[in-house]
C-alpha cells in the first residue's frame, strides 16, 4: 500500500458530499473560539447546508447573515459585527451572498467564463473592496469575533478570494466543496423553466437580476452534459445579462447557444441584438442573417437588420429589409417611420411619403414618434415640391412641438420655395409678403437655436430674393462665422455683391469660395447674379484662371 | 471535558503567532539556513551608534510574526523599549487598498502615543491641532482636538485614521491635508521620541519600533507603471527612516525580488528573509533534520494533552505517514497545521486513518488554469532548475506561495538559496504536464 501522499489520485479526489458535510460538522463542533470555514456550493445547496447544520448542531446557536445586495463600501467586517450585535449569543454565523459584491468586477467575469480573456494574476488593479477588507482586517476578525464564521460561496468566488484575499483565506480551518445533488438540480431547473416572472425583469433591481444570474450559473455548472438544458440556461442568463446592459457578456452566452444549437434562431437573433448594442454592426447583421435563414418570418430581426444596414449607409439593402419587415407586420408605426427615414436618405421621396402615411394610419402611441413622422414627411413632400402638403405636415409637427427649430426652418423653406414657384402668378407685393412669412419662421427658429447655420443661410437666400441684399450679406456672414468651411455660404455671399454690381467685393469673396471648392468657378460662369460684374477685368481673370492662384 | 481530538484540533490553530517563551515553539534555524531573527536583526540594533532601519521578509505563514515577537522579548531583556504593532488591519488602522507612506507614519504615531505615555506630547499636540483644525473646517471631523491629554489625542487620532479607512472620498481629503505635512510630522514625532527616550520605563535606553504586516500591502500600479510598494519603501524612505529610533518593517517577499531590490539594499541593507524549513534537499532527497523539526512542531502542540505522544503511533498510523505529511507541507508551518486540521476533520477517533490524510482538499486553485508558458509552466520550470527568473510572474508565484524559498549552508559554509514549487502543486496533473513540456527538447 503506497502512502505517497504527494501523489494525486483520481479516485481520491471524487468529492463525496456526505463526507464533506461531516467534515464541516466536525470542524464546527470541535472549534473553540474563532474559526473560519469556506463552503463551496451553489445558492441552493447553501440553503440545505444551513438547515442541516442548524438541525445537527442543536446545542449551538446558529445565525445567518444573508447579503442580498453588494456591500457598497466593501466593509464586510462592519456588516458582520452589526449582525452579531443584534444576535449576541450566536456561535456559528453563516454568511451568504458575498459573491454579489464581486459580480461587477472584470476578474469575476473571466472566472465565470463570461469573457474570452484570460486571467493574469499579478495585476492588483480593480480588486473588489470586500476582498481587500477581508484581507487587511483579518486580525480584527480573529480578535473581535470569537465564533465560527462560515462563508457560503460559489466556485468562482472562492477562487477569487483565494487569489485576492490570500492572507484571510490562509487562516481557514477548512474548505468544503459541496455540490448539489442531481435531484436538487433537476428540481431547480423545473422551477426555472416554469418561471413566467422573467418578462418583468426589466423592472427588477439590479441586485435581484444578479442573484438570479448567479443561481442560473450554478445550474449551468451542474448541467454540463445536457445540451438542451445548457442552452436554455445560457439563453436565460443571456437575457438577464442583456437586460442589465451587459451586452458583452450576454453575447458570449448567446454565442455558446449558437455553437451548441446552430438552428436556434432565437439565439441568433438575440446575439444579433447584443452585437447591435455593442455597435458591432456587421457582426450583428451576420447573426440576423443566420436567424432569418432559419425562420424568415421574424419581424424584429428584419427591422433591426434594416436599422443596422442604414447605420452602415447601405441604404438599398436597408430598404429591402424594411420591406420584408412590413410584409410580416404592417401595423407597427415605428417600423414605417424607420423605413420612411431610410428612403428619405436615398432620395426616394414618393415612397418615403407613402411609408410615413402608413405610419400615420396605424395607432401611434407616443407624441415623439408622431412628431417625427409629420416632420420627415413634410421634408419629403417639400423635396417633391408639393408645397401645400409639406406646409400642412409641418404645421402638424409644430402643433406637437411648437418650438422645434427643425420644423420652423423647414416650414420656412417650404413657404419660400412655394412663393418662388408661384412668383409669376402673383403681384410683387404678394410675393414679397409670402417670402417674408418664411423669413419670420427662420427668425423664430434662430431665436430658439441661434447656431443653426443652415437657417442663417436660408434666411440670406430669402432676403436676397426680395432684394434685401445688405441684410442677406449679414445673414450669410452669420452662417460663415458658425461654419467657415461651407463653400455654399461664401458663394452665396459673393452672389449678393454680384447682384449689387459690386464687382470688387464679389471677386474677393468669390475667390474665397473657389478656394473652398473649385466648382464655384463653374457655377459663377452661368449664374445670373454675377451678370452685372462680368465686364470687370478681375472677374474675367478669376473665371478664366485655371488654378494658377493669381 | 473536551475529548482529545477536540483539544488537539484547537491546539493546531493556524492563526495565532506564538507568544515568546511558548513551549510549543520549535527552533528551526538550522533548517532555515540559520535564519535567526535574534542574531540577524537584534545585534544590529544593540551595537549600532546610529538609528537603524531594517526590513524583514518571508512567505505568508512562515512564522514572521512569531519571530518578531521573540525578537521583541529578547530586545526587551537587553534594555530596549519595543513598540510592536500590526500596521495593517489591526483595530482600525490601515486597510485602504492604496496604502501610502502617510498611513504608515500615522499608524506609527498613534501607537507610539499609546505606548509612550510618559513623554511630553507637546510637539505632536500642536501638529494634530493644526491638522485637526483644517480637517474640522473641511467638515471632515466632528472632533475638535482641544485636549492636551495624550490619551485623548491618541484616540482622536485613531478616529481620524479609522475614517481614512472607510470612505475613499474622505481618504483622499485627509491625505491631501496630511501629505504635505509629513515632514513636519516626522519632526514633531522625533521631538516626541527624543523626550520619550529620557523617560523610558524600567530604565531602558533604546527605543525600537516594529511595524508588522506591511507585507500585506497590495501592490498597486499607477498609470505610470510605478508601484505602491516602491513608493512606500523606496521613494519615501527618508520618511520611514527618518524616525529617531530603530525601526523594523516587514516587507512583501515579492519586493525583495523585484527590479528595485538593489535600491532596497542600498537604503536598508540586506533584508532579512525567513525561508521555509528545508524538508527536502535540492536533489530531491528527504532532509531528515527538517522533517524532524516539522514533527516537533506537531508534537509540542499535542504534548499538553497527550504527554507521552508519539506521532507515528498515537496520532497517525505509522511513521511513514508522518514523514509524508511533513513533506507535503513543504516546510511551511501553517500549511502543516492546516493539513493536520483537515485530517482531523475526517477522523472520528485516533489514530487518524491514512485515508483521511490522503483525501485532502485540492489545493484551492492556487494556480490559474494555464499551462505551458503560464504560471504552471513557470512553477514547473523552477521546480526543475531550482531557480527562479526575476520577473513579474515568478514574483507573483512567490507571493502566492506556489514557489517557495529554502536556504542552507553547503559544505564550504556558503549560504545557498534555492526554490521549488509547492509540493501539493507538484502532484496535480497540469503541473506534471508542464514539467514534461518543459523537459521536452
Amino acid at each position: 500500500m503506497t502512502t505517497d501522499l504527494l501523489d494525486w489520485h483520481e479516485d481520491d479526489q471524487t468529492v463525496d458530499p456526505e463526507a464533506e458535510y461531516r467534515m464541516l460538522l466536525n470542524g464546527l463542533r470541535r472549534t473553540e473560539g474563532f474559526g473560519l470555514f469556506f463552503v463551496q456550493c451553489s445558492p441552493f445547496g447553501g440553503e440545505q447546508i444551513i438547515q442541516r447544520v442548524q438541525a445537527d448542531l442543536a446545542d449551538q446557536s446558529v445565525a445567518v447573515l444573508k447579503l442580498d445586495a453588494p456591500i457598497e463600501d466593501g466593509n464586510v467586517f462592519k456588516r458582520i459585527r452589526d449582525c452579531l450585535d443584534t444576535q449576541p449569543e450566536t456561535q456559528v454565523l453563516f454568511i451568504q451572498g458575498l459573491e454579489l459584491s464581486l459580480l461587477d468586477y472584470e476578474e469575476s467575469k473571466k472566472r465565470l467564463g463570461w469573457s474570452s480573456e484570460k486571467i493574469f494574476s499579478y495585476s492588483w488593479q480593480g480588486v473588489p473592496p470586500v476582498l481587500i477588507n477581508l484581507n487587511q482586517q483579518r486580525e480584527r476578525f480573529r480578535d473581535s469575533f470569537n465564533i465560527r464564521l462560515v462563508f457560503l460561496l460559489p466556485v468562482f468566488a472562492v477562487k477569487y478570494l483565494v487569489h485576492r484575499a490570500p492572507d484571510f483565506f490562509d487562516w481557514r480551518s477548512g474548505i468544503f466543496p459541496c455540490s448539489d445533488t442531481d435531484e436538487l438540480v433537476v428540481r431547480k431547473l423545473v422551477e426555472l423553466s416554469k418561471n413566467k416572472d422573467y418578462g418583468d425583469c426589466q423592472n427588477w433591481p439590479q441586485s435581484k437580476r444578479n442573484s438570479e444570474i448567479l443561481r442560473i450559473q450554478s445550474l449551468i455548472e451542474s448541467s454540463r452534459d445536457d445540451i438542451n438544458k445548457l442552452c436554455f440556461l445560457y439563453g436565460t442568463q443571456g437575457n438577464l445579462l442583456a437586460t442589465s446592459g451587459q451586452h458583452e457578456e450576454a453575447s458570449e452566452r448567446y454565442t455558446r447557444v449558437t455553437k451548441l444549437q446552430p438552428n436556434n434562431h432565437k439565439a441568433w437573433s438575440n446575439l444579433g441584438g447584443s452585437l447591435f448594442f455593442l455597435k458591432r454592426l456587421e457582426d450583428a447583421i451576420m447573426a440576423f442573417n443566420y436567424a432569418i435563414s432559419i425562420n424568415s418570418d421574424l419581424f424584429e430581426v428584419w427591422l433591426l437588420k434594416g436599422v443596422a444596414l442604414n447605420q452602415l449607409n447601405r441604404h438599398l439593402e436597408a430598404a429591402q429589409s424594411f420591406d420584408r419587415a412590413s410584409q410580416i407586420k404592417a401595423e407597427v408605426p415605428e417600423a414605417w417611420l424607420l423605413q420612411g427615414d431610410n428612403l428619405l436618405e436615398i432620395e426616394r421621396y414618393e415612397e418615403a411619403v407613402n411609408a410615413y402615411q402608413k405610419a400615420l394610419e396605424n395607432n401611434i402611441k407616443d407624441k415623439e414618434t408622431t412628431y417625427k413622422v409629420w416632420l420627415n414627411m413634410g421634408e419629403a413632400l417639400r423635396r417633391l415640391s408639393h408645397h401645400e402638403r409639406a406646409i400642412e405636415s409641418f404645421n402638424h409637427a409644430l402643433s406637437i412641438n411648437s418650438e422645434s427649430p427643425e420644423a420652423l426652418n423647414n416650414k420656412g423653406l417650404a413657404l419660400v420655395e412655394k412663393a418662388i414657384a408661384e412668383a409669376t402668378e402673383v403681384s410683387e407685393d404678394n410675393f414679397k409678403n409670402d417670402v417674408k412669412n418664411g423669413i419670420c419662421l427662420y427668425e423664430k427658429s434662430l431665436s430658439i437655436k441661434p447656431d443653426k447655420h443652415e437657417t442663417w443661410n436660408n434666411k440670406g437666400i430669402a432676403l436676397g430674393k426680395i432684394g434685401c441684399i445688405e441684410e442677406a450679406i449679414y445673414s450669410f456672414d452669420q452662417a460663415i462665422s458658425i461654419e467657415p468651411c461651407s463653400y455654399e455660404y461664401v458663394y452665396n455671399k459673393a452672389c449678393c455683391y454680384g447682384s449689387q454690381g459690386n464687382a470688387q467685393d464679389a471677386v474677393q469673396v468669390l475667390k474665397e469660395a473657389i478656394n473652398l471648392h473649385p466648382k464655384c468657378r463653374e457655377m459663377a460662369k452661368t449664374d445670373p447674379d454675377f451678370d452685372l460684374a462680368r465686364h470687370d477685368p478681375h472677374f474675367k481673370a478669376l473665371l478664366a484662371d485655371q488654378g494658377t492662384g493669381a | 471535558m473536551a475529548d482529545v481530538i477536540t483539544q488537539i484540533y484547537n491546539a493546531v490553530d493556524p492563526f495565532r503567532p506564538l507568544e515568546p517563551g511558548d513551549p510549543a515553539y520549535v527552533h528551526c534555524e538550522a533548517e532555515r539556513g540559520d535564519a535567526n531573527v535574534l542574531l540577524d536583526l537584534g545585534p544590529e540594533i544593540l551595537r549600532s551608534n546610529r538609528y537603524t532601519s531594517q526590513l524583514y521578509a518571508g512567505h505568508r505563514g512562515a512564522g514572521k510574526s512569531t519571530e518578531l515577537l521573540r525578537l521583541k522579548a529578547d530586545l526587551e531583556a537587553k534594555g530596549c523599549f519595543v513598540v510592536y504593532f500590526a500596521a495593517v488591519g489591526d483595530d482600525g488602522d490601515i486597510d485602504a487598498q492604496d496604502v501610502q507612506y502617510t498611513d504608515i507614519l500615522l499608524a506609527c504615531t498613534r501607537h507610539l502615543l499609546e505606548k509612550l505615555q510618559g513623554a511630553d506630547p507637546a510637539p505632536l499636540v500642536s501638529w494634530f491641532k493644526d491638522r485637526g483644525k483644517a480637517l474640522h473646517e473641511l467638515g471632515q471631523t466632528q472632533v475638535v482636538m482641544e485636549s492636551l491629554d495624550v490619551k485623548m489625542l491618541a484616540s482622536q487620532f485613531a478616529e481620524m485614521t479609522a475614517s481614512i479607512r472607510t470612505v475613499p472620498s474622505q481618504r483622499r481629503k485627509i491625505r491631501d491635508l496630511v501629505n504635505p505635512h509629513t515632514v513636519t510630522l516626522v519632526t514633531a514625532l522625533n521631538q516626541f521620541i527624543t523626550d520619550a527616550k529620557t523617560k523610558l520605563p524600567g530604565g531602558k535606553t533604546q527605543l525600537v519600533v516594529i511595524a508588522d504586516n506591511l507585507d500585506r500591502i497590495v501592490p498597486i500600479h499607477d498609470d505610470y507603471g510605478r508601484n505602491s510598494h516602491d513608493e512606500i519603501f523606496l521613494d519615501r524612505c527618508d520618511q520611514l527612516k527618518g524616525l529617531d529610533c530603530h525601526v523594523i518593517y516587514t516587507v512583501p517577499i515579492s519586493m525583495v525580488y523585484s527590479n528595485r531590490a538593489n535600491d532596497l539594499k542600498e537604503v536598508y541593507g540586506n533584508p532579512e528573509l525567513l525561508p521555509m524549513v528545508m524538508v527536502q534537499t535540492p536533489e530531491g532527497e528527504i532532509h531528515p533534520p527538517g522533517v524532524a523539526r516539522m514533527q516537533e512542531v506537531l508534537t509540542r502542540r499535542i504534548q499538553p494533552y497527550l504527554p507521552e505522544v508519539q506521532l507515528g503511533r498515537d496520532i497517525f498510523e505509522n511513521e511513514a505517514v508522518v514523514t509524508q505529511l511533513c513533506l507535503a507541507s513543504g516546510g511551511h508551518v501553517r500549511e502543516l497545521l492546516l493539513l493536520m486540521k483537515e485530517a482531523l476533520n475526517r477522523t472520528e477517533s485516533l489514530p487518524i486513518p491514512t485515508m483521511a490524510v490522503r483525501r485532502r482538499s485540492p489545493p484551492p486553485a492556487t494556480l490559474s488554469p494555464h499551462s505551458g508558458k503560464g504560471p504552471v509552466g513557470g512553477a514547473g520550470a523552477s521546480s526543475q532548475t531550482r531557480a527562479i527568473q526575476n520577473d513579474e510572474p515568478h514574483r507573483d508565484l512567490l507571493f502566492r506561495r506556489c514557489l517557495m524559498e529554502y536556504r542552507y549552508f553547503d559544505d564550504e559554509g556558503t549560504l545557498q538559496c534555492w526554490y521549488d514549487a509547492h509540493p501539493l502543486i507538484k502532484a496535480i496533473p497540469e503541473f506534471k504536464q508542464a514539467v514534461a513540456d518543459w523537459q521536452a527538447p
